[in-house]
């Protein structure tokens, strides 16, 4: 039938030929089309250039009753001093390590933990309470920071700062603390505070540790995820 | 020890390869800030904008480090949002990896890359800056967690020609969102499939019922001429020529951003056509038993036939005359296609969909059609009883056109009229046919008191025509709106509202709306709604004028007319997603203020 084709291809025709109008109204005069979309940071907060401190910084924070509590009070011949936040998976997951290290070598090694929880007092408190913590904690928020800084500690959880008997810094461990590392370490800490070790040569000897033990890690982790099993966690 | 140094060559023997893992380049045990990568160099954030409503973040991430998706975060910085009139949507975010933690469960995290989309509404308008501040929060795998970052960063939108509007969230979706959601994001075909399911569906509803005899109008006044062929090929003709019509008036009304439905149900145009109908009505009746001046009913009859047995191009031009008619109904297909052509621009996928939504609706006139040439006989009585069934058919669809151009208590006297000749004319028939005379006797009587019924009922103040004695309706006040007319006016109302605590709600409405008008009659005059919203602040905008300040007020919405009803909580923000578009019955009205947080969950 003519007719009936006839207006089929009518119909047809006044669509493509609306669209494809359309479509150059669309191309020729949108402003879509042309974008010059320019984005600039208003700041970006320059951070200073820390460095870590040769003796324990004097900081004071409160305590889990709320008095200001100086962290040099601590009466310790090793001191562990533990940045974390509640947020923090690795800082929750080394908490066990920690106390199990101060139920191993507190009375042998004179060890003291102290917890810095950089993090919102309740949610410290309530999370502290839950878990059973009991090893001394401080808590800060915006002086939480501070005493980051003063540590010579990026913003970043969590960290382990080891202290010898006369205060000096042995030893700093970013990132989760694995059981391997921390028995290494403690190890030198009690050499160098019963005067086997030099400190010199124990930092130098840490870091080698350190490095040896996070490549293996590494290597666990990666043939680990090959093989999909787990992750690669001895210390736990 | 400086960090940034080390830090740089740490990654440049990540880049030779000497390294293998990035994240745990491990060079001392004493400069622990070597190990990891700084957080601005773990998480490398960006972000520019793509078009005049969209902003894109992005992240670089460094190997073995990875961003949590539900720590994820922006707002706008309302210092560069004097007006307050830019609103940010969802984050669009990809689907990331699962990380179980024994902590928190398990977590959506991203590696290596992330983009991140950002719609935002905003009004029309130039060039313009805004601020956001966009907070994150990752880790390393090997153990390290930075604490959550948030970066200001200041964006330039370009300019936008139209005002532009949040997609919807997830979770609650209106039936138009989702809709717009398939347009935008589905396969063609897939697209095509369900609009044109849904252009079935519609067919079955009053929108394009009226459809049918108008075409069985055509198609019955091709008298003996008519083939099964022809009669398919003219429903052909009047099918396309409304799919053509709703194809290019959608993509028209996107484009010029008015309300072309509005325009189409101005109450001259509408009148006119109730007028045609009435003439094609009287043309029915007229050839054979109505007996009009001879003049008038010669030239009638001429036009008529003129009309509908001449040219295809005629019965083209009808059906996409009545496609305007019919989308009176604001069907939610047609919105979501208007809605989806508007935002994206993307003619070719909303043209398409109202195209396919047309054929389907287009369908069961297509059967008619061909049906109608097969069963219709060559010749005889038949036909005449046919074509008068018709031309009742064709009344009612006048009194359906021009009931909403009348005051309420005359809507019954004129729904009477059509009931009334149909039953003259079942008494004319039952007299003529001599087997199963008795059935039209009996319809000629139900009709007639049908008719009698219904010109009480408007005596008495009835004027739903399927319910002619009840009258509760019309006796309850209607619901104490403040009328607003500008942005302005709003702002000012929703403030005063929200100082107060009260949740607003903002009633689009028009005098050619019939769904506004259902609303009031049916929904907005039950007793749960009204108790729902009492102590609200109940706001209508009268766009009937349709002139700028209600433009103004349209584009703020970003919407093309009424029926819409929006929301706004007593903290004087709207409830974007819980907009209502069309009618809606009184229980479903209650159960989406619930469903809003806007009313108590239990009555």
């Amino acid at each position: 039938m003519p007719g009936m084709r006839m207006i089929v291809l009518g119909a047809l025709l006044a669509i493509t030929g609306g669209l494809t109008g359309y479509g150059l109204y669309n191309r020729l005069f949108s402003e879509k089309a042309v974008i010059n979309a320019v984005s600039s940071p208003i700041e970006s907060p320059e951070k200073q250039d820390r460095s870590i401190p040769d003796r324990l910084p004097d900081i004071t924070l409160a305590n889990r009753d709320g008095r200001p509590t100086a962290i040099r009070s601590f009466d310790a011949r090793i001191l562990v001093v533990n940045f974390w936040a509640t947020w923090c998976a690795p800082c929750r997951r080394e908490i066990p390590l920690l106390r199990q290290l101060r139920a191993e070598r507190g009375r042998s090694q004179g060890l003291e933990i102290v917890g810095v929880a950089v993090d919102f007092r309740d949610a410290v408190l309530a999370y502290a309470d839950r878990i059973g913590l009991d090893y001394p904690l401080l808590i800060g928020e915006e002086d939480g920071l501070e005493a980051l800084d003063a540590f010579g500690v990026p913003n970043a959880f969590p960290a382990s700062v080891f202290v010898d008997r006369e205060q000096r810094i042995v030893a700093v461990k970013l990132g989760e603390l694995h059981a391997d590392e921390a028995a290494f370490i403690l190890d030198r800490v009690h050499d160098v505070n019963e005067n086997k070790l030099d400190l010199s040569m124990a930092k130098q000897q840490i870091a080698r540790k350190l490095q040896e033990l996070a490549s293996l890690r590494a290597r666990q982790q990666a043939e680990g995820d090959a093989a999909r099993v787990g992750s690669a966690n001895p210390g736990h | 020890m400086r960090r940034l140094p080390l830090a740089a060559l740490t990654l440049a023997l990540a880049a030779i390869g000497t390294v293998a893992q990035g994240s745990s380049s491990l060079i001392g045990g004493n400069g622990p800030e070597q190990e990891f990568l700084p957080v601005d160099e773990a998480f490398r954030f960006d972000a520019s904008a793509t078009g005049p409503d969209k902003i894109v973040l992005s992240w670089q991430i460094a190997d073995g480090y990875y961003l949590y998706r539900s720590r994820l975060k922006a707002i706008i910085d309302e210092s560069s949002n004097p007006e307050r009139d830019v609103q940010l949507g969802q984050l669009q975010l990809p689907r990331g990896k699962d990380k179980e933690d024994e902590f928190f469960g398990r977590q959506e995290v991203y590696y290596h890359a992330l983009e991140a989309g950002l719609p935002l509404a905003r009004p029309a308008g130039g060039v313009r800056p805004l601020a956001l501040a966009v907070t994150y929060q990752g880790c390393a795998d090997a153990g390290l967690c930075y604490p959550p970052e948030t970066k200001r960063i200041l964006i330039t939108l370009p300019a936008a020609s139209g005002a532009a509007t949040l997609p919807p969230v997830d979770g609650f979706r209106s039936q138009q969102d989702r809709l717009a959601d398939v347009i935008r994001r589905a396969g063609v075909a897939k697209m095509l499939a369900v609009f044109f399911g849904l252009g079935l569906l519609l067919a079955f509803t009053p929108c394009v019922l009226p459809m049918v005899p108008i075409l069985s109008g055509i198609i019955a006044g091709q008298g003996t001429r008519l083939t099964r062929r022809r009669a398919f090929a003219l429903s052909m003709a009047y099918v396309l020529g409304m799919a053509a019509t709703y194809t290019l008036a959608g993509i028209t009304v996107a484009k010029a951003g008015f309300n072309l439905t509005a325009t189409f149900q101005n109450p001259w145009i509408v009148g006119a056509f109730a007028l045609v109908f009435v003439a094609l009505a009287l043309a029915m009746f007229g050839v054979y038993t109505i007996q009009m001046p001879a003049g008038i009913q010669t030239r009638l009859s001429r036009w008529s036939n003129n009309q509908t047995s001449g040219t295809y191009t005629g019965v083209a031009a009808m059906g996409a005359l009545s496609a305007l008619i019919v989308s009176a109904c604001v069907a939610p297909p047609l919105i979501a296609a208007l809605i989806v052509i508007g935002q994206t621009g993307d003619a070719l996928r909303g043209g398409g969909a109202l195209f396919a939504m047309a054929l389907g609706m287009g369908t069961p006139l297509l059967v008619v059609g061909a049906a109608g040439g097969h069963w219709l006989p060559k010749a005889g009585p038949w036909m005449d009883t046919v074509k008068r069934f018709f031309g009742v058919l064709m009344l009612l669809v006048a009194v359906w056109l021009a009931a909403r151009l009348f005051p309420a208590r005359w809507q019954l006297v004129l729904w009477a009229i059509p009931i009334a000749i149909a039953a003259a004319l079942f008494w004319q028939l039952s007299s003529a046919v001599r087997r199963a005379g008795w059935i039209a006797h009996a319809a000629a009587i139900v009709l007639t008191g049908y008719a009698g019924v219904m010109i009480v009922g408007a005596a008495r103040g009835a004027t739903d025509p399927l319910r002619p004695l009840a009258t509760t309706a019309s006796h309850t006040p209607a619901l104490p709106f403040q009328r607003i007319k500008t942005v302005d006016d709003l702002e000012r109302a929703v403030a005063t509202a929200a100082s107060a605590g009260k949740p607003v709600m903002l009633d689009f409405y028009a005098d050619w709306c019939v769904s506004c008008i259902e609303m009031e009659r049916y929904t907005f005059t039950d007793p749960r709604v009204r108790q729902a919203l009492a102590g609200w602040t109940l706001l209508q905008a009268d766009v009937t004028a349709h002139d700028g300040p209600d433009q103004a007020l349209l584009k703020h919405f970003g919407i093309f007319g009424p029926p819409t009803i929006a929301f706004y909580g007593p903290d004087g923000h709207e409830r974007r997603d819980y907009r209502l578009v069309g009618f809606v019955k009184a229980a479903d009205f209650v159960t989406h203020l619930r469903a809003a947080g806007l009313a108590p969950s239990n009555p």
